[in-house]
């Protein structure tokens, strides 16, 4: 009973936070400007910022996704509903893989290091 | 389960499924030959946008006159044999498309122990009907865009800006009238009306098709290849997780619909869950012959997939396309198409669909400035699709186990493992095969599409697109047509029915493809299409 209500509790923190660093990092995003990146035209640019936009939604998803899972906690739902969401939030995980790597690719071909990125406040 | 032997082997000369493996990878083999110098594929007729004359000032572009209709695509695309093919002109080309598939088709036929005599006759009735109402569709008042117009120096003129999918929807309409005005001859033709064998061989060539896609777009751009080889990959896991999620969901949704609302008996709310929630026809069948249903009820729950099928067809590709989620999300809205509608004919179908009204919508938005690649839409639809026919073995499995010692719990009885594999869709296999193959190529010998394996991926080409192109819109031709001649609308109506055909309503509409939107949104949203018009720039997200 406390170990459910403990790790619904944990779920809730982790889900907060996750959302905490999407609505952090969409706001730095958006408050980013071509003129920062000089190296890229705007086509690239573009491309870029959508990248980082869909990065950044599926984390949003993945916080999301604790919600309900610190329901099933508190309810102390079977294992069966807790399983649906721990495989749901993996697989948005694994789904978050693909545009990370795309980012990476895409940053390594136009001599922009991540480090770089850091400082104007973009993180992946 | 099962008492009947079987091993690893059983069934592969007399299933449709493997016939489909068959059919497509010889032709798919027979396309590779191009890598030698040798173009035995050449000689498939594929149709163009017509009209009787041309007006004034008009050229032959996109838009020819009716003599021209169909050509054979090797006289385009073949490098060795491209006068051969071109001699064989529109008449010609179809003839030897109709000789070489009846005797392929025929083939498969009497392995698969069908009477031989009336699929003769039945196929050579919807083929050449087949390439009539193709014939027909792409007239330039049903096909052509305003862009197709404009190419061609047309005058503005009012058309239905349908693309290729006005003839797929004659098809469907055509076989329709076939099936439910004309019910004696549609029932001798059922003989050779096989949708779902013409929709896995489409499938076998949809792999030829997305293996070619890097191949095709490097022609126009090296960077525009490697993206389009990324997406590819990125469909295939976005698909795979989108699928699991979908399972999780629908089954126990549909099921508990069935049970609480409607009250169906446990094993009828299994198929019918089944069925609605995962990969119809085969899904009912497979969870039938593993929960031991009644034969009737997977068989009544069958036929409401096909029918359902072929409603979603009609409505979701124009529902996708102009209100949700539209040119903006274009890969959700393949996805979606991919786990909402229900049997592999319809679903890559409507994925076709959903991809000419797409691509025309996108390049006559823009004015032409973007223009999409044809087929990643359909792949989109296919790839979900595709990974949910994959799961049926393992669901079946999942299924028998459960009634099996929980359910139905009987002293002693185990169910092998082996049954994962004779589930399986084995032309799924054909598939991946076509499809790594020409990756393969892509990325060996084509040397990622840089300048130096330019050579190979054009001899690959010449062999891939009349696979790609001719025959797999052909196999889908064959599909909406055999679709519409077994679809009977008045099992709607009838009593015993009534119930499951309001349960397949409700979860379907209210259930099934909100949520599949809903998933299909979550896992591909951001994936962006390259700009075929646009060279330099890799991606365009519409």
């Amino acid at each position: 009973m406390y170990s459910d209500l403990a790790s619904g509790i944990l779920y809730i923190i982790i889900g907060l936070t996750i959302i905490y660093l999407f609505i952090d990092r969409r706001k730095r995003l958006s408050a980013l400007t071509p003129e920062q990146l000089p190296g890229l035209d705007h086509e690239t640019y573009k491309e870029l910022i959508q990248l980082l936009k869909t990065i950044y939604e599926r984390m949003l998803y993945l916080g999301v996704s604790f919600f309900p899972l610190a329901l099933t906690s508190f309810r102390g739902s079977q294992n069966e509903a807790k399983f649906a969401f721990l495989l749901l939030i993996l697989l948005l995980f694994v789904s978050n893989i693909f545009p990370r790597n795309k980012v990476m690719k895409f940053l390594y071909a136009n001599k922009i290091f991540l480090d770089d990125l850091k400082k104007k406040g973009i993180k992946l | 389960m099962s008492k009947i032997q079987r091993f690893w082997y059983s069934g592969m000369l007399s299933t449709e499924d493997w016939w489909a493996v068959w059919l497509g990878l010889a032709f798919f083999s027979l396309g590779l030959l191009t890598l030698l110098g040798i173009d035995l594929v050449g000689w498939i007729a594929y149709p163009s946008k017509w009209v009787f004359s041309m007006p004034e000032g008009a050229i032959s572009k996109k838009i020819v006159t009716i003599d021209k209709a169909f050509y054979p695509l090797g006289g385009k695309y073949s490098l060795t044999a491209r006068d051969m093919y071109q001699s064989l002109g529109p008449i010609g080309s179809i003839l030897v498309t109709y000789i070489i598939f009846t005797i392929a088709t025929m083939t498969g036929a009497y392995f698969q122990k069908w009477d031989v005599k009336r699929y003769f006759i039945g196929w050579t009735f919807i083929f050449f009907v087949t390439y009539l109402v193709w014939f027909i569709g792409h007239h330039a008042f049903f096909a052509a865009s305003a862009v197709d117009l404009k190419k061609s120096h047309f005058p503005a003129m009012f058309t239905l800006s349908l693309g290729g999918g006005a003839s797929f929807i004659l098809a469907l309409m055509v076989g329709l009238i076939i099936g439910n005005f004309f019910k004696p001859l549609a029932r001798y033709l059922s003989e050779a009306a096989k949708p779902e064998w013409f929709i896995k061989t489409a499938i076998v060539f949809l792999g030829v098709k997305v293996g070619y896609l890097p191949i095709k777009a490097a022609a126009t751009s090296e960077k525009i290849g490697h993206a389009l080889a990324d997406l590819t990959l990125d469909l295939f896991i976005a698909g795979a997780a989108a699928t699991i999620v979908a399972y999780l969901i629908f089954w126990p949704g549909v099921y508990t619909i069935s049970r609480l609302i409607f009250k169906l008996p446990r094993k009828t709310a299994a198929v019918l869950a089944s069925a609605i929630s995962i990969c119809g026809v085969s899904a009912a069948v497979a969870t039938g012959g593993a929960v031991r249903a009644r034969p009737v009820v997977s068989i009544m729950v069958s036929s409401l997939v096909v029918v359902y099928a072929v409603i979603e067809l009609v409505i979701l590709p124009g529902i996708f396309t102009h209100i949700w989620p539209g040119i903006k999300d274009p890969m959700v809205a393949g996805a979606a198409m991919g786990m909402a509608v229900k049997t592999d004919g319809a679903d890559a179908a409507a994925g076709e669909l959903l991809d000419e009204f797409m691509r025309t919508k996108m390049e006559e938005t823009s004015n032409g400035t973007v223009i999409w690649p044809e087929g990643i839409i359909t792949v989109s639809a296919v790839m979900t699709k595709i990974w949910i026919d994959m799961f049926i073995g393992l669901w079946a499995f999942l299924l028998a186990m459960i009634w099996v010692y929980k359910i139905e719990r009987q002293e002693g009885e185990k169910v092998p493992f082996s049954e994962v594999w004779f589930r399986f869709p084995k032309f799924v296999l054909g598939y991946f095969i076509a499809w790594f193959v020409y990756l393969g190529i892509f990325f060996g010998p084509g040397h990622g599409g840089s300048a130096e394996g330019m050579s190979v991926l054009k001899a690959a080409e010449a062999g891939a697109v009349p696979v790609e192109k001719g025959m797999r819109k052909l196999f889908f031709m064959l599909t909406f047509m055999s679709l519409g001649i077994i679809t009977d609308f008045k099992k709607l109506a009838e009593a015993q029915f009534s119930k499951m055909v309001w349960v397949y309503f409700i979860a379907l509409f209210f259930f099934i493809i909100p949520v599949a939107s809903i998933i299909a949104y979550l896992f591909h949203h951001g994936m962006t299409l390259p700009n075929m018009a646009a060279p330099g720039s890799a991606l365009f997200g519409g």
